[in-house]
Formats: C-alpha cells, structure tokens, sequence
C-alpha cells in the first residue's frame, strides 16, 4: 500500500506527493504525456531526440546539469512509445533546486542550434550502439512493423531510420515543444523525505506560475483486427537462429490486461513457469525462451522470443512453441499454478516499493493511465483473475491469424564467400 | 510576483550519512553473521559470500558452473521443485561469481523465509551435479556465451582486461569457447566439496531483520556442526600485473562503432591518495557531466556515452574509460581523451568545478547507502575490502579537503596518458 496525497495546480499540473521518512533523498518523477506515438509518421525518433534537448539549457539556466550536480542531484530521462519521464534524486536540503530546474525548463528552452547539432549526433551514435551494432539489435526493428500496420507502434522510439533523426529541424523542435511541453500534459511525483505543505509552497513558488497550453487530444489510428498470418525471415551474421512470435492483445486499461499478464507469467516468469521447464530444461530445445507482453497503454503485444539450441531446427523450434499454446488453450491452469503466479506478482510489487525514484515513477505512471490510486489495486485485479479466463484469454489471442512471425537466421560462414 | 529564475536557491550542506550501524551475531555452531536492520517493508536480503571466485579454480570455467549448477537440483529437492518452490513463495535469487569470490543472493518476504531457507542450505551443501541438466546447462551457456562475446563493447573489455594483467594471471584470463567442452562434472563436485563448506560461509542479512529472522536463519544454517576449523581456501597467488602501456587496435568488419577501453592499474581503497584520487577520476569520467562527457557527448556527439571507473578487485585495481563511438571519430577520440588527461595533470581544477564534484560525490553516495538492499551491499563490501565503521565518513572528508593542487597531483601520479593501455575493437583508425 503507498500512501500519497494529489492535488491539481491552477496552470492544470497535476502533482502527487508520497512521503517516506526512511531515506534523506527526494525523487522527482515528472512525467510528460508524449510518446513516439505521437509522432509524424515521416519524422520517427522525434520524441527521444527531443527527451535529449531538454538537457541543453532553458530559458533562464543555460546549463540544466551543473547546478543539480552541485546540489548532490542526479537526474535522466527515458522515452517510450507512450510517455516521456524525467526523474532527479536529490537529498532533501537541496530539493528547491530541482524545483527551479524542473519549472524553468517546463517554462520554455533556450534552443540552440548547436544544442540541436550535438544531440543528433549523440541520438545516431545512441541508435548504431543499441540496435545497429548489436547481434539481434534489428530485431524490433523488423518485429513492429511486421505486427502493425496502422497504430504508430510499428516504429520504435529511436526513430524508424537515422534520416529521421538526421532531419530534425529548429522549428519543429519548437513546435513539439509548444505542443506537448506545458503544465496541463505533466504529471508530478515527489516521492521521498518531503512534506506535502512543503510540496505545496514550492510548486506554487515555481510550477503555478507557468502557463498552461493547449490541451493535446489524441486521436491515433486503431490497429485493425489482424485477419492472417504473418511472416518473415531474414538472415544476419549472429552466432544463432532466433524465432520471435507476435500476437495482438489488449489494451492497459482494458479488464482482460491482469489476465493476460499472468498468462504470460504462467507460461514464462521464472525458473519453474511452463516454457522454461519443459522446453529449455526437460527438452532441451531452447538455450533462451521468454514470452511476455509489452505493456504498453494502447493495444500491445504478446511475445515470444526464443533461440533453438545446438542442433534443433527452427521448425521444431516453432513447432515446440505451438505445442506449450496449444496446451493452455486447451486444459486448465492448475489452482496452484495460478496461485504461484499470483503471489509471484504480489511480492514483486512489493520488492519494487523498496526505492522511492521507483515509487514516483509508477505513481506517475498509473495517474497518467487513469489514476494514481490504481497502484493500491493491482494486487487485487491479479487475485481475481480465474483459470477459466486464462484459457478463454489464450483462445482469443493464441490464433495463427493473430500471429506475426519473425525468423532470425544465422548466416553460415561457408556463404560469406558468395 | 516577481520570481528571479535566473538566480539558484542556495544551497544547503547535506546532511550526515546516517549509516544504520552494522550489527554482528553468531550461530549456535559458531557461523559468523552481519547483519543491518532497515527499512519498513518485511523483506530480507541475505548475502552468502564463498571463497569460490576465478582466482580459487585451477581449471577455466570451474567457479562459474559450480555456481550454476546450485539451482539444478540437491538430494531432496530436483531442479524442478527447487524452482516451484521459490517461485511459489515469490522469491527469488541469483548466483553469480566474480574473480575473486562467488555469491548466492536471496529476496524473500519475511514470511516465508522458514520455508524458503532449507532450500538454499540443500542448494549450497548438497547439490547433485546432475550429469542431465549440467549438459544441457552447459550447451546453453556455451551459446550465449558465443552471443555476448560478438559484441564489440565485451571484446573490447576482455581485450582490455587480458592485457593489462596478462594471460596467465587470474584477474586477465578469460574462458575460451573450448573450455566449454574440456569442464566436466566431477571436476565441479570436488571444486564443491572443497570451496562450498559451511565454514567458509560469509553470512550478510539487510531488511527487516528481527529476532525472528535471526532465529530461522539460525535454525537452518546454525545446526549443522561446522568440520574442523579448516582455513579458508586460498585462491592462487596474484602475480604481479604485466602492465607495459601498448595500443593494441583489431578491426571489425562492418563494425559501424569501434568499443575504445583505455586504463592502467590503480590503488586500492585502503591507500591514502585513494579519496583524491576518487575526486580526481569523478572530474575526468566519472559523472554525467564530467569532462570526458561534456567533450566527446556533448560538444562534439562522438558518442552515446563515455565513463571513466576505478574498480577494485581485492588485490588489485584497475582505473578504465571505456566508450563506444562512431567508427570514423575513433581516432580523434583517442587524441581528445589524450588531451583531457594531460589537462588534468598540468592545469589546476577551477574551484567552481572542484566543488561541484565534491558536491554530487557527498550525494551520490547518500543515494547508493540507501535502501535496504543497497546497504546490504556495502556491508559485504565494507567486510570483504577489511574498510573500517568510519571508512565512508573518513572518504567524504578526505574529498572534502581535497585541493585543487592534489588534483593535478593525483592525475600526475596516476592517470598519466603515457601510461594507459588503449584497446580499440572496431573500424580502422585513421
């Protein structure tokens, strides 16, 4: 149970404040409500590019790092296909100098071409580092646009192709800015050694007095019902095959999510769930085998990612796969195999409570879903999920026509020479 | 209102690092135990540490399945319910092994901890070696070992690594593929037998640590007589580093990236000149907005990042940079790493800088003692590296009073650009 109180700023900033007296630090999560969703189809990358010309110097601080590094702060942001995050750590004396940090940044940039230049530098080094340069880097690369073929998650975050990021102009960074940058699409956590009159004085001190902008309604195309299957396969030079399935499922809000979570659990979190024993342990097909889902607040996807070992083909590599599907379309998850899970995520939620910069993020995270309160209720959605929804759920999403398949093959060394 | 944002809030001196004093207690079969209790939520970390790491095995590989196989099965437990079993309280563990020693880490909610922890002392004492589910285990990390190594970052780190102390020396040598073929399991029992007895145990509890947990712990690792009181194995003698600084560069076809790892041996922890010497890397490397960074990343966006580390071994240490950047700026990136180096040792830090590190240093450690789990780790560190109660408070104020002129001194002395070693794994230099 995380306890927290939530007020609303006149400018539309929304802030949640949960105090935890056992450490002298203060997290800071804010949390902007755009993602690599959000963006033109022709300028892929936009999100993350920009998530790094945040650090270039605001309005008024020409450097954001220094100062919060003088404070004994520490700070870094993420991008994801939904969501923006920034979070600083900062011990409770010096907290004010993140407010002052964050606020002025969320007021307005400085926008320097150079800042611009440096950062689409450091974005394509960033995209050779984690998916070009890498054996099976491309992976998502190939795997999302298989699967979509409407929804804006067909492209990852670091952008379709370098071009993109290679493209980015000054205005529409301005413009992204102006757009998605203010109080009323932010969501703020301060979890930590703080009180909530404290919170109060300060974002009133420094947050309330930045104006709102316009509110961002989003209206992005719905991912048809896939009606077939789908294939492709591509060869590199990696040390091993891989296989990768794809399935539609729902969305984060949706009622079927818990299921459908533990359905993966079942079948792939930790050393004793279905695919690990039987097919990497007693069968020895696999050397590596997951399944899980990909979380996202749109319509995701259901995973499995695997690589054959020695000598299993990918065939009766996919093969063994359909076989484990099959299976839980068919009987029904045990009562103790279901409760096994269960606790499993019961007690994860509560391994994830020990850090405070965790804390703030998830609360930001569930209040921009829908509410902040909802973390207090996970544990209860996932205690009622039955093995007769299981079974049904694997029925509705296990489908050839629901499947997106990608075959990774290693390219033999004897066909370097052609 | 008339709000100046231009001008920062002033600052404030961070508060003392209230450290929960460590506390140590012994088991009824004489089994040392430390332990520190934190934190509201009832969960425990505990910490086995075995004399069991790379520098104790005399064949490759040895350490590293031994450590493996703890999870595939004991004499009453197979694999497979070891794995129900933890899974079903919702705990979990990891094994690992480092050069000098190897771990077994358990999370678990107080309580199921009398459940869970017979299985970790049938895990550590009486595994079975399963001939069945070591070579399967085997084949399977031989793969992804083969993975992990065509990665240009870890070829980089080896390369590195094997050079600075040499082939032979515990700390440089690293498994072949072929090593995984030559490990068999009764090599790996009699490692067991030898380096996993309950006397060698290093015991760390972090948590909710109540006489309830000391009492359960007690019950299942205390009752079991110690042998005699035999000497902890000693791993092999460290021969000296074969330090001779040398570029060594190996081309990668296609590599879009070249992995650049640049370093020289260091002092330990325990040295006087180590908090200098700590401030003096953090200005260089050793933050986000370090000069390494600031010039490579973010003036010129060589890269994605570019650190700079000291890490310690128990008996010796190794100061590195390490980067990953555009294959065509490789070389240029040498030089402007070469030419930070020399500024460090030849021009003084300006105050405004020397006290902004000293700053994120006092918080940055306030970061990393906290928490339960956190803690827990710098109590085996703190235990294993012999640091004294004081060790973290004394190293604040020896950075504290550390001078701009003991900087330079400190780079000088120890991160002398003539004296690193410079691996580069990638495209060509130019």
């Amino acid at each position: 149970m995380i306890k927290f109180e939530k007020f609303q700023l006149d400018n539309g900033l929304k802030v949640i404040v949960h105090q935890d007296l056992s450490t002298p630090i203060v997290a800071m999560n804010i949390l902007y409500n755009v993602g690599a969703r959000d963006e033109d189809p022709e300028k892929t990358g936009f999100a993350h590019l920009f998530e790094h010309l945040m650090f270039g110097g605001s309005v008024n601080i020409p450097n954001y790092d220094a100062p919060l590094e003088k404070a004994g702060g520490e700070n870094n942001a993420f991008t994801n296909s939904d969501i923006t995050n920034y979070y600083v750590t900062i011990p409770k004396e010096n907290l004010e100098t993140a407010f002052w940090l964050e606020s002025d940044r969320m007021l307005s940039l400085a926008f320097t071409e150079k800042s611009l230049e440096v950062q689409r530098q450091v974005v394509i080094e960033e995209f050779k580092q984690s998916y070009l340069n890498q054996p099976y880097g491309d992976v998502w690369m190939l795997l999302k646009p298989l699967a979509y073929c409407k929804h804006p998650y067909q492209w990852n975050t670091i952008g379709k192709e370098i071009s993109h990021i290679e493209k980015a102009q000054m205005k529409e960074v301005k413009a992204f800015y102006q757009k998605y940058y203010h109080p009323n699409n932010a969501i703020m956590v301060l979890a930590g050694n703080i009180e909530v009159e404290e919170a109060k004085e300060l974002c009133k001190k420094w947050f309330e007095p930045i104006p709102s902008g316009t509110k961002v309604i989003r209206t992005l195309p719905k991912e048809p019902k896939q009606l077939e299957a789908k294939r492709l396969e591509v060869e590199r030079e990696v040390p091993n095959d891989a296989l990768y399935i794809a399935f539609h499922m729902c969305e984060r809000q949706d009622e079927d999510y818990h299921p459908t979570d533990l359905l993966s659990d079942v079948l792939s979190n930790g050393p004793s769930s279905r695919l690990f024993r039987k097919l990497v342990k007693e069968q020895a097909l696999f050397s590596e085998l997951d399944a899980y889902i990909t979380g996202d607040a749109d319509a995701g996807l259901f995973i499995f990612n695997g690589k054959p070992a020695a000598g299993v083909s990918l065939e009766e590599a996919e093969n063994a796969i359909w076989n484990e599907i099959d299976r839980i379309k068919e009987e029904l998850v045990g009562e103790e195999e279901l409760e096994k899970v269960k606790n499993k995520s019961e007690s994860a939620m509560i391994f994830g409570e020990v850090s405070v910069l965790n804390k703030a993020m998830s609360l930001a995270y569930f209040e921009n879903i829908a509410h902040a309160e909802d973390i207090n209720r996970e544990v209860e959605k996932y205690r009622k999920v039955t093995a007769d929804r299981l079974r049904e759920l694997a029925n509705t999403i296990f489908s050839k026509e629901n499947s997106s398949t990608l075959i990774y093959k290693a390219r033999k060394e004897h066909d370097e020479s052609k | 209102m008339n709000l100046n944002r231009t001008l920062p809030p002033s600052l404030n001196k961070i508060g003392e690092i209230k450290k929960p004093s460590l506390q140590f207690d012994r088991l009824s079969n004489g089994l040392d135990l430390s332990y520190i209790n934190i934190g509201s939520q009832e969960l425990v970390k505990l910490q086995i540490s075995l004399p069991a790491g790379i520098v104790h095995q005399h064949q490759s590989l040895l350490a590293f399945f031994t450590n493996k196989m703890l999870k595939e099965g004991s004499q009453n437990y197979s694999a497979a319910s070891i794995a129900e079993k933890m899974d079903s309280y919702g705990a979990y563990y990891e094994t690992r092994i480092t050069r000098d020693a190897a771990y077994f880490n358990l999370f678990c909610l107080n309580k199921y901890l009398h459940e869970v922890l017979p299985l970790v002392a049938e895990m550590l004492l009486v595994p079975t070696f399963s001939e069945k589910e070591f070579s399967i285990l085997r084949d399977q990390e031989k793969q992804s070992y083969e993975i992990r190594m065509q990665k240009v970052k870890n070829k980089a780190i080896k390369e590195f690594t094997y050079r600075i102390f040499g082939e032979h020396h515990p700390y440089g040598s690293f498994a072949k593929v072929l090593d995984y073929d030559q490990i068999d399991i009764e090599g790996l029992k009699t490692f067991h037998q030898k380096h996993y007895q309950l006397q060698h145990w290093r015991i760390y509890l972090s948590g909710y640590i109540d006489d309830k947990v000391k009492k359960v712990v007690d019950q299942y690792f205390g009752q079991i007589p110690l042998a005699s009181s035999k000497a902890s194995p000693l791993g092999r003698e460290i021969p000296q580093a074969n330090e001779k600084p040398e570029l060594y560069h190996q081309l990668n076809k296609n590599a879009m990236q070249t992995a650049l790892k640049l370093g020289c041996m260091s002092i330990a922890r325990s040295h006087d000149d180590y908090p200098a010497l700590s401030l003096t890397q953090t200005i260089l490397g050793g933050y986000f907005g370090s000069r390494l960074m600031q010039n490579i990343r973010e003036d010129k966006g060589y890269t994605y990042g570019i650190y700079s580390s000291i890490q310690h071994l128990r008996q010796a240490s190794v100061f590195s940079i390490g980067s990953e950047v555009g294959a065509h700026v490789a070389q240029a990136t040498i030089e402007e790493v070469n030419k930070e180096l020399f500024q460090l040792r030849t021009t003084l830090v300006g105050e405004e800088e020397l006290q902004l590190v000293k700053n994120y240093m006092s918080g940055s450690l306030l970061r990393s003692l906290n928490g339960p789990f956190a803690l827990g780790e710098m109590m085996r560190m703190m235990d294993e590296f012999q640091l004294s109660e004081h060790y973290y408070a004394d190293y604040l104020q020896a950075i504290q009073n550390t001078s701009a002129a003991q900087v330079m001194q400190m780079a000088d002395k120890y991160l002398n650009e003539k004296q690193m070693m410079v691996v580069a794994i990638g495209g060509a230099l130019q």
